[in-house]
C-alpha cells in the first residue's frame, strides 16, 4: 500500500514540482498551502510523514509543529522541515518540537529529498 | 596602615556602589543590569563587614559582623550566579531559581548558628574561630555557585564573536581573579594556616581587579553602554576637585592658578563629552547600517532561494527523465543551465553566512567529531563529480586513529567541502590527494591537488574578502571571492588555522586545516 505524505507548501510552483515527483515515487500525496489548511487535512489524509515549510503566511511551521505536538492522535506523525529559511534558531526550535530532518530546499534535488524521505519511512 | 586600610576599604566600596548604580539607571529592566547592581550591592557590603569584623573595638561587634560577613557572602554569590548566567544569555527555571533562593536563604541563616561558627577569639588582632557541621556544605555551596557561574561565562565566551567575546572575556577574568583570591584567603587557607590581618585584608581589596576589568570593558567594549555618564561624573569629578582645591588656597596667586586650571580643565572636560557621545552616535549609527545591510542580504538571499530551488528541482527533474526521455541534443545545455543554477545557489549562500558573520549571529555548537569519518563521507559525496571530471581522489589515511575532536560540525563540514570543491575546479589533470595526521595538539587535515597552483601575490590575499587567484579568473568565473573568506572565519572560531601553500603556476597547491584537539 502506498505511503501517505502531506506537503504543505506555500509557494505553488514548488509544491506542484514536489507532489509531481513524489507521485512518481509511488507515493500518495496531499497538498496544503498554508498551516491552518495542513490542520484541517491531518485528520482527513492521516500520512505517514508530514513534508512541512517554515515559512507559511500566518501560523508558520513552527506554529503548525506546536499544533500537532498537541494532537494526542497525530502527535506521533513524522515531520520533515523543508525550508530555504534556515536560521540557526528557527531550526533548533523545530528540533525541539520534533521534526526528524530540517532540509534546506536549494541544497537538495526532489530525487534527493524522495530519497531522504523513503529512508526516514524505513526507519520508522 | 589602618588609615590605608580604612581609605582603600571605602574607595572600593564608592566605586563599586557608583558602577552598580550607573549600570542598573541606564536599563533598570534588563535582567544582567539588575543582577549586576546586586552583585556590586552585597560585594560592598560583605566588604564591609568583613572589614569591621576586623577592626571594630569590642569582641561582640567582631563576632557580630564575622557571622554577618558570611551570611552576606551568600547572597553575593547567589546573584554572581544570577549575573553570569544572565548574561551568558542563559536561564534557569523559576523552579531551580526558587530552590536556589531557598537554599541561600538557609546558609544565610546557619552563620548565625554554632553549625556554622563557634569559639569566637581574637589572636595577634586578628578574628579567628572554630568550624561546626554546617561549614563543609557552606564551602560547597559557594564553590559550586561561583564554579557554576563561572563555567557559564566560559562557554559564552567560547561561543560568542566580536565585541561580545571581549566583553566576557574582560568581565569573567575580573570575575576569576576576585573570586579566586577571595575563595583561597577568606575560605580555604584559613582552615589549616593562620593568616595575619595584612594577608587577609587583600580578600576585600582584589575587588578591584573586578572594578577594573569592568571598567574597561566598559570604556573599551562598550558594556552596558555608560561610556558617556562615566565620562560626565569623571569629569565632574575632577572639576569639583579643582573647584574644592581652588577656594582653600592659601594664596591669591595659588587661587588664580587653580581657577585657570579650572576653566581649562571645564573646557577640555566639555570637548570631552561632546566627542564621547559624537563617537557614540557615530557608532550606533554605522551599527544601524550594518544591522540593515545583514538584514537586507539575509531576507534578499533567503527570496532568491526559491525560485533557485525551483530551477534546480525541474532541471534536475528534467535531467533524469522524469517529464519523458531527453533529446540527447538538449542535454548538453540543460546540464549547462543546472550547473549556472548551482552557482548561483553556492553565491547565495556565501551571501547569506556573510551576512550572519557580519551580525556575530553565527552560532557555534560544538560536538565531539571525527574528522576522518567526516573527510570520508565529503569524498565519498565528490568522487562522481571528481572521475567525472577525469581526476583522481585518494586519501592518506593516518597510522593510528585520530581522536574526536570538539568541533562545530557544519562549520567544519563547509570548510573541507569548500577545499576540496575548490581543488577539483582548479585542477585540469591528475587529481587530489587528502592526508589527515595529528601533530602535538592539532590534527591537520591536508588536502593537496596537481592544478593550476598560486603565485606568491595570490597567496597572500587568498583568505581575504573578494580575492580570487587568477586560476580562478582563468577557468572559472563564478567565485566571489567570499568562500575563503567565510572558511577562514569558520575555522578561526574554532582557534585553528587555514593556510596554503604552493610552489608556483603549473605546480598544484596544498591547503593544510588545523584544528585544535583540545
Amino acid at each position: 500500500m502506498a505511503k501517505k505524505i502531506l506537503i504543505i507548501e506555500d509557494e505553488k510552483i514548488l509544491g506542484e514540482m514536489y507532489r509531481d515527483r513524489f507521485s512518481q515515487a509511488g507515493f500518495d500525496v496531499a497538498l496544503a498551502v498554508s498551516a491552518e489548511e495542513g490542520m484541517e487535512a491531518v485528520p482527513k489524509v492521516k500520512p505517514d510523514l508530514i513534508l512541512l515549510d517554515i515559512l507559511l503566511p500566518r501560523a508558520n511551521g513552527v506554529g503548525f509543529m506546536e499544533w500537532l505536538k498537541k494532537q494526542k492522535e497525530f502527535s506521533s506523525i513524522l515531520v520533515v522541515a523543508f525550508s530555504n529559511y534556515d536560521e540557526p534558531t528557527t531550526k533548533k526550535e523545530a528540533f525541539r518540537l520534533g521534526v526528524k530532518d530540517y532540509l534546506i530546499k536549494t541544497n537538495y534535488t526532489p530525487s534527493e529529498i524522495v530519497a531522504r524521505i523513503k529512508q526516514l519511512l524505513s526507519e520508522g | 596602615m589602618m588609615i590605608f586600610s580604612w581609605v582603600l576599604t571605602a574607595l572600593i566600596g564608592i566605586l563599586n556602589l557608583t558602577l552598580g548604580s550607573l549600570v542598573l539607571i541606564k536599563n533598570p529592566r534588563n535582567k544582567v543590569n539588575q543582577f549586576f547592581f546586586g552583585m556590586v550591592f552585597f560585594a560592598t557590603v560583605w566588604m564591609t563587614a568583613h572589614y569591621l569584623s576586623d577592626e571594630a573595638l569590642k569582641i561582640s561587634f567582631r563576632s557580630l559582623f564575622l557571622r554577618l560577613d558570611f551570611a552576606l557572602a551568600t547572597f553575593l554569590v547567589f546573584f554572581f550566579l544570577l549575573f553570569c548566567v544572565t548574561f551568558s544569555e542563559l536561564s534557569l527555571k523559576k523552579t531551580v531559581k526558587t530552590f536556589l533562593a531557598i537554599l541561600t536563604t538557609v546558609f544565610a541563616i546557619f552563620p548565625f548558628s554554632n553549625y556554622l561558627i563557634k569559639d569566637i577569639e581574637i589572636a595577634d588582632g586578628t578574628i579567628i574561630f572554630k568550624t561546626g557541621v554546617a561549614f563543609l556544605p557552606y564551602v560547597l555551596f559557594i564553590i559550586g555557585s561561583v564554579g557554576f557561574g563561572c563555567r557559564a561565562m566560559v562557554n559564552f565566551y567560547r561561543k560568542s564573536v566580536g565585541l561580545r567575546k571581549d566583553q566576557s572575556l574582560y568581565v569573567l577574568t575580573g570575575l576569576l581573579l576576585t573570586a579566586s583570591i577571595i575563595v583561597v584567603l577568606d575560605l580555604f587557607l584559613p582552615q589549616f594556616i593562620f593568616i595575619p590581618l595584612t594577608i587577609s585584608r587583600i580578600a576585600i581589596f582584589s575587588l578591584i581587579f573586578f572594578i577594573f576589568f569592568t571598567f574597561y570593558a566598559i570604556v573599551s567594549r562598550h558594556l552596558f553602554d555608560i561610556r558617556v555618564i562615566l565620562t560626565e561624573i569623571l569629569v565632574g569629578v575632577i572639576a569639583l576637585i579643582l573647584f574644592i582645591q581652588t577656594l582653600v588656597a592659601d594664596f591669591l596667586w595659588l587661587k588664580i592658578l587653580n581657577g585657570v586650571v579650572l576653566i581649562l580643565f571645564c573646557v577640555f572636560g566639555y570637548f570631552l563629552i561632546r566627542t564621547t557621545i559624537r563617537e557614540i552616535e557615530l557608532r550606533r549609527e554605522v551599527e544601524k547600517l550594518s544591522n540593515t545591510k545583514s538584514e537586507f542580504l539575509s531576507i534578499a538571499s533567503h527570496q532568491l532561494r526559491t525560485p533557485l530551488a525551483a530551477i534546480k528541482g525541474y532541471i534536475s527533474m528534467i535531467l533524469e527523465g522524469s517529464y519523458g526521455e531527453l533529446n540527447e541534443k538538449v542535454k548538453g545545455p540543460m546540464e549547462s543551465v543546472y550547473q549556472s543554477n548551482e552557482r548561483l545557489i553556492k553565491l547565495v549562500n556565501d551571501l547569506l553566512n556573510l551576512s550572519r558573520l557580519d551580525a556575530g549571529k553565527i552560532k557555534f555548537e560544538p560536538q565531539p567529531t571525527s574528522l576522518e569519518e567526516m573527510v570520508k563521507g565529503i569524498i565519498e559525496e565528490l568522487r562522481i563529480t571528481i572521475e567525472n571530471k577525469g581526476l583522481y581522489i585518494k586519501m592518506k589515511e593516518p597510522q593510528l586513529p585520530l581522536p574526536e575532536v570538539m568541533v562545530d560540525r557544519d562549520h567544519i563540514r563547509q570548510v573541507i567541502l569548500n577545499i576540496l570543491d575548490n581543488a577539483v575546479k582548479y585542477t585540469q589533470k591528475g587529481g587530489i590527494t587528502v592526508e589527515l595526521s595529528k601533530i602535538d595538539n592539532t590534527e591537520q587535515i591536508k588536502i593537496s591537488d596537481t592544478g593550476e597552483g598560486m603565485d606568491e601575490r595570490e597567496l597572500a590575499g587568498l583568505f581575504q574578502m573578494f580575492s580570487r587567484a587568477t586560476a580562478g579568473a582563468q577557468f572559472h568565473t563564478e567565485g566571489a571571492g567570499i568562500g575563503l573568506y567565510i572558511v577562514r572565519k569558520f575555522v578561526e572560531m574554532h582557534k585553528g588555522r587555514i593556510y596554503a601553500e604552493s610552489k608556483g603556476k603549473g605546480k598544484g597547491s596544498t591547503f593544510y586545516i588545523e584544528l585544535p584537539t583540545k
